[in-house]
């Protein structure tokens, strides 16, 4: 196995221009094998554009991005698992959880295959992680959001990744779920050893779970430790005062 | 229409009306989740276009009338992905820009008016021998390709960013999904003409997600939708000679009434 302190997570001299406009500049971080980094940032930031570019839906015009050491987008064993902001596009799409979970499989099984037994044994355990084993066949447009929001981390598990990014898992979602979900990711990084990369705007979560915290306005302007990063002046304002 | 002249015509209108319609029925449901209807409109006259062209050049109309139509599709998906346009707006300018290209030509013929109807309505009595040929090995092709790469295509409709997160070829699937449209379109052209193609691409699908949540039993569903509407219809206007194409849409209708109101009952 590899040393414990291998970058999970490489992005070095990232510039991404959309149209006319440059969202990021040479953005350059790493995230360590089994860490949580919180990426934190102003709406308008780049902490979207920056996440798909890690995923691979964004290509940059220059710098290079590294998962598990290898130059993304690779192949699906080195591709993260991507738990996107938006919610459920069309509630009344004809598929199950278990149908969705299975659709993150699709990269491992390969094009014009079917689903073998394994494959179906990944994908239920994957429900079973998030806690979903129960409602595996309601459809999910009838699954409440937080339930659509554990599918869809389900669903990303479902490619055996070593590294989860997750982009404002929480927006839209009850206190009392946002609680859960927290301790949901920490349990999914320490038992799967997971890297996780987090886009958020909730400062109680980056005080609890994270390791590292990046600021990202068009660069990343400040990383360190939660306490240093939202104490610093600059943010202070912005994240409601000192720790 | 009397004898064995109208029977053997029957039954081939038929055998061509049930596997267009089958076909049709299989691609439905992606036309509606896809939300792609006006897509399966603007392919539809864009490949009345390129027939009534073949007609004037004296080229195969179903030959000029599948380029067209691939080559319309193709821009709508190129224009979806990057254009400065909305989808719709292209589509609006494509549709009616080929529809009127078509009229033209056909007008530059003499005696083509009748042609001209027929191709915006359907001739389904008119289906030759070697229609039903190619409407066969098209329809077999297409409905192969919906089986192998079923659940790529709906992947890609249901979500089709984490698609491309999870290592699709979503760009080539798209595109092989539209191009198998196009040729549906061209093949259904005869059965019920460019003006109502759009209806047996929207109407079942759309029925069928009104009785199921289950895509294992919405396809199936939008199939049998499909076949029955083209029986039912080609049925009735036999009977009492009214046109087929638009009788076979006009049953899908009632069809579809029939699903939504029973659908909220067993959903």
């Amino acid at each position: 196995m590899s040393a414990p302190a291998r970058p999970m997570v490489e992005v070095e001299g990232l510039d991404v221009v959309l149209g006319e406009t440059t969202i990021l500049e040479r953005v350059t971080f790493a995230v360590g094998e089994g860490k949580i980094f919180g990426l934190i940032g102003p709406n308008g930031g780049g902490k979207t554009t920056l996440i798909k570019t890690i995923v691979g839906l964004i290509r940059p015009r220059s710098g290079v991005v590294r998962i598990q050491g290898i130059l993304a987008p690779g192949p699906p064993a080195s591709r993260p698992g991507y738990v996107p902001q938006r919610p459920l596009l069309d509630p009344r799409f004809p598929v199950t959880a278990f149908d969705v979970v299975m659709m993150g499989r699709y990269g491992r099984i390969g094009i014009g295959k079917r689903a073998s037994p394994r494959d179906r044994e990944i994908v239920a355990e994957a429900l079973s992680r998030v806690g979903l084993s129960e409602l595996e066949s309601r459809p999910i447009g009838r699954m409440s959001g937080g339930q659509q929001q554990r599918v869809f981390i389900a669903r990303a598990l479902a490619l055996e990744p070593r590294v989860l990014i997750l982009d404002e898992p929480t927006a839209g979602v009850d206190p009392v779920a946002e609680e859960d979900f927290y301790h949901l990711l920490m349990r999914l990084r320490d038992s799967l050893r997971l890297t996780v990369l987090l886009a958020t705007h909730d400062v109680d979560a980056i005080r609890a779970i994270v390791d590292e915290v990046g600021f990202l306005n068009r660069t990343l302007r400040f990383r360190g430790a939660p306490g240093e990063v939202l104490g610093h002046e600059e943010l202070r304002h912005l994240y409601g005062g000192a720790p | 229409m009397t004898g064995i002249l109208a029977l053997g015509l029957m039954r081939r209108a038929l055998v061509a009306g049930l596997l267009v319609s089958a076909v049709c029925g299989a691609l439905s449901p992606f036309v509606v989740l896809r939300r792609m209807s006006f897509v399966g409109h603007g392919v539809a006259h864009a490949a009345f276009g390129g027939v009534a062209l073949g007609v004037l050049l004296g080229v195969s109309p179903v030959a000029s009338g599948a380029a067209f139509a691939i080559g319309v599709a193709l821009l709508i998906g190129v224009v979806g992905r990057r254009g400065r346009l909305s989808e719709d707006a292209s589509i609006g300018i494509l549709f009616a820009s080929a529809m009127a290209f078509g009229i033209v030509c056909l007008g530059l013929i003499p005696g083509y008016a009748a042609d001209l109807f027929s191709y915006l309505f359907g001739s389904l009595l008119a289906v030759t021998r070697s229609d039903l040929v190619l409407i066969t090995v098209l329809a077999g092709a297409t409905l192969v390709l919906l089986l192998l790469f079923q659940k790529e295509f709906l992947f890609v409709a249901f979500d089709e960013e984490q698609a491309r997160a999870v290592g699709l070829p979503t760009t080539a699937l798209q595109t092989t999904l539209l191009v198998f449209l196009a040729l549906t379109v061209v093949i259904s052209i005869k059965v019920v003409g460019a003006v109502l193609i759009a209806a047996l691409l929207v109407v079942p699908g759309a029925g069928a997600l009104q009785l199921s949540s289950d895509y294992r039993r919405v396809f199936p569903l939008s199939i049998g939708m499909g076949v029955l509407s083209a029986a039912g219809g080609l049925v009735v206007s036999y009977l009492a000679d009214l046109a087929p194409g638009a009788t076979i849409v006009l049953v899908s209708t009632g069809l579809f009434g029939a699903c939504l109101v029973f659908g909220r009952a067993w959903r």
